[in-house]
């Protein structure tokens, strides 16, 4: 369907074709398009990249991001010498911060594009022109959409970059590998002194008490109640439950402001009890993790 | 004697049956009487063959009706119209390969031989104009040639799209590795119409390529579009108040062929590795300024026999001239011909 609509609008316009080497030349020719033109053109190469993207064809957001700057750049040198009465420019100007302007805000490279134009241009004026834009059109691309197109996409997968390298890759790590496997249990008619002495055995304070489908009910802390029948009884709920989509950053987060020994994991589908982390080991995880960043950024030095 | 050229004359002394005569077909004019002296005059002393030039217009379809019934063996051709000849199979294939060596096919500029043709000499649409018509600054752009503003004058062009629509998008600024591709789209022939339109006032046009270098001559023109031999005589053998303007020059190269009805493939072919020999093309090269399509044959151009002057400023693909140098895309012009002369026929009609 994508390739079908790519075809028939490049029958009424071959300018959306391909990474339009000969339309970005068009460009920078005053007057190669009529304001009419442009705008179709800005729209149709606009919504078929977001198809064929859509669609998964191979390719990028990088060139068609060129062409529609640039474009838009001519777009406005059309506006501007038609209506203003100061005399302005040649359209290759507006086409080259035009074009810059918008691919860097696309791939989140504000001084890579500077320094592009700088570099193939050799030409000041033409650079500082094209840094302007470039600077406007982050800033405005940034209050209203985010960083750049790469960005967003990886957001969209869970992985966020707004708050630095240290939280996407604490963001990347799941409490669920790091379950204590001593972790006492216990169902809910079991005896309290029974339980009580299995966590003397393996020095806890908290045992989890689960029902009969392993369903986590609640925590039983031996004598913190007096004289009890059962476990069942005597279980309050977790103050804090993870589950196994919790990371490492949110699980920091959370772990603020708690006290006790150990945090049960419970799967997010069923409900079911996993096992329990304890606070130890989720600050030396973060501390692990932590520290072969710190490696990392280091490793050149 | 070079060893090359000793096992050229053994060969054929070998050969059972001699050759007895090779025709070679040409264009006539001062052009083939520098091919007979530089070229066929020493191959015929070498090898004793019995040589005949003959004379056509440069098409192929002159070929396809002339070629079998008077013999023609070799043929001078322009790229496009070999390419043409080629792909209708009016050629003798050549293996490159064998007839010559790698070196040797890495010295040849701009593009080396292909399976029907062996790049000769290379002539240049440029850009003149009357000295005496600008007192100061001189035009030195192709850009100059539609500023009338600058260079206000009659411009003499040839009455054909062919050349002046790549300058019209030289002029705007195009770089030469895109004028062919921007003038396949719409588009671009659009724009090269609209430079055109500038000076549409302003042209003279001509029909024959002897009438841009008459033109400036008498005053009918201060600005033309012609072929860089017609100049160079004018300039040099007249002493007309003619300068060059080298910048946007289209180079297109004139290549050697064999006819597939040819009764001496063997002899046909030592000719034309006979003729590409840097000596060769050299010594054409003295004396006519057509330039030679060898790199090394740069190195061998000396002085004009007739004038007694260096020729090498004179060649239209020397390296010492800078500016902008366009190489004919045969290809473009074989696939649109048709094309360009109805668009070119359509802007004419316009000015009525």
């Amino acid at each position: 369907m994508a390739g079908l609509a790519v075809g028939l609008t490049a029958l009424a316009m071959p300018d959306v074709l391909g990474i339009g080497t000969s339309t970005l030349r068009f460009a920078t020719i005053d007057g190669a398009f009529a304001l009419g033109e442009v705008i179709v053109l800005i729209a149709a190469k606009t919504v078929l990249t977001a198809l064929c993207i859509g669609a998964g064809f191979s390719g990028g957001a990088f060139s068609p991001s060129l062409l529609i700057g640039s474009l838009i750049g001519v777009f406005f040198w059309t506006v501007a010498s038609a209506f203003a009465v100061v005399p302005t420019s040649g359209a290759a100007i507006y086409a080259i911060s035009g074009m810059m302007g918008f691919a860097s805000a696309v791939i989140g490279a504000p001084l890579t594009c500077i320094l592009i134009v700088f570099e193939l241009t050799r030409n000041y004026d033409v650079t500082i022109a094209a840094m302007v834009s470039v600077v406007f059109s982050n800033l405005v691309s940034h209050r209203v959409f985010g960083r750049s197109l790469f960005d967003v996409q990886l957001a969209r997968r869970g992985i966020d970059f707004s708050l630095g390298r240290d939280r996407a890759h604490l963001a990347a790590l799941k409490v669920v590998d790091h379950l204590q496997p001593e972790a006492v249990t216990a169902t809910a008619d079991d005896a309290p002194e029974h339980v009580a002495d299995r966590l003397l055995e393996q020095g806890w304070r908290e045992a989890f008490v689960l029902d009969g489908d392993g369903r986590l009910l609640g925590v039983f802390t031996p004598g913190a109640h007096g004289d009890i029948g059962s476990v069942g009884s005597g279980a309050v709920p977790a103050r804090l439950i993870f589950d196994d989509a919790t990371d490492l950053a949110e699980a920091m987060e959370r772990l603020r402001g708690f006290v006790g020994d150990a945090v049960p994991v419970v799967s997010g589908e069923s409900g079911k009890y996993l096992g329990a982390v304890s606070e130890a080991d989720l600050v030396s995880a973060w501390l692990d993790e932590s520290a072969r960043l710190r490696r990392e950024e280091n490793a050149s030095v | 004697m070079r060893l090359s050229d000793l096992l050229l004359v053994l060969s054929l002394i070998a050969a059972p049956v001699a050759a007895e005569e090779l025709t070679i077909v040409s264009w006539g004019g001062a052009y083939e009487a520098a091919q007979r002296q530089a070229v066929i005059d020493p191959f015929a002393t070498q090898t004793g063959l019995d040589l005949k030039v003959t004379v056509y217009d440069g098409s192929w379809t002159a070929l396809a009706e002339r070629g079998s019934a008077e013999g023609w063996d070799v043929i001078d051709m322009l790229a496009d119209q070999a390419s043409v000849a080629c792909a209708k199979g009016l050629l003798h294939e050549i293996d490159p390969d064998t007839l010559f060596s790698q070196a040797a096919l890495q010295d040849f500029t701009p593009f080396g031989p292909d399976r029907c043709a062996v790049p000769q000499n290379a002539y240049a649409r440029v850009m003149a104009f009357d000295d005496r018509a600008f007192a100061g600054v001189k035009p030195t752009r192709i850009g100059d040639f539609f500023d009338t503003t600058r260079f206000p004058g009659p411009r003499a062009i040839q009455r054909s799209p062919d050349g002046i629509l790549e300058w019209a998008l030289l002029a705007e600024g195009v770089p030469p590795e895109q004028v062919y591709g921007l003038l396949s789209t719409d588009r671009g022939l659009r724009l090269a119409f609209r430079k055109l339109d500038t000076i549409r006032d302003d042209i003279v046009w001509w029909d024959d390529p002897a009438e841009p270098a008459e033109m400036l001559s008498d005053g009918r023109a201060v600005m033309a579009a012609g072929f860089n031999g017609r100049f160079f005589d004018a300039a040099l053998r007249d002493r007309a108040a003619i300068d060059i303007v080298w910048d946007g020059r289209i180079v297109g190269i004139e290549v050697w062929a064999i006819a597939a009805t040819t009764d001496e493939p063997d002899a046909a072919r030592d000719f034309i590795v006979h003729a590409t020999t840097p000596a060769s093309m050299a010594r054409f090269a003295t004396r006519i300024p057509y330039g030679p399509a060898r790199r090394s044959a740069f190195d061998r151009i000396g002085l004009n026999p007739d004038t007694g002057l260096p020729m090498r400023p004179y060649l239209p693909n020397a390296p010492q001239h800078g500016g902008r140098i366009l190489v004919q895309d045969s290809s473009w012009y074989a696939n649109t011909e048709e094309l360009r002369q109805r668009r070119f026929r359509g802007w004419l009609d316009t000015a009525e």
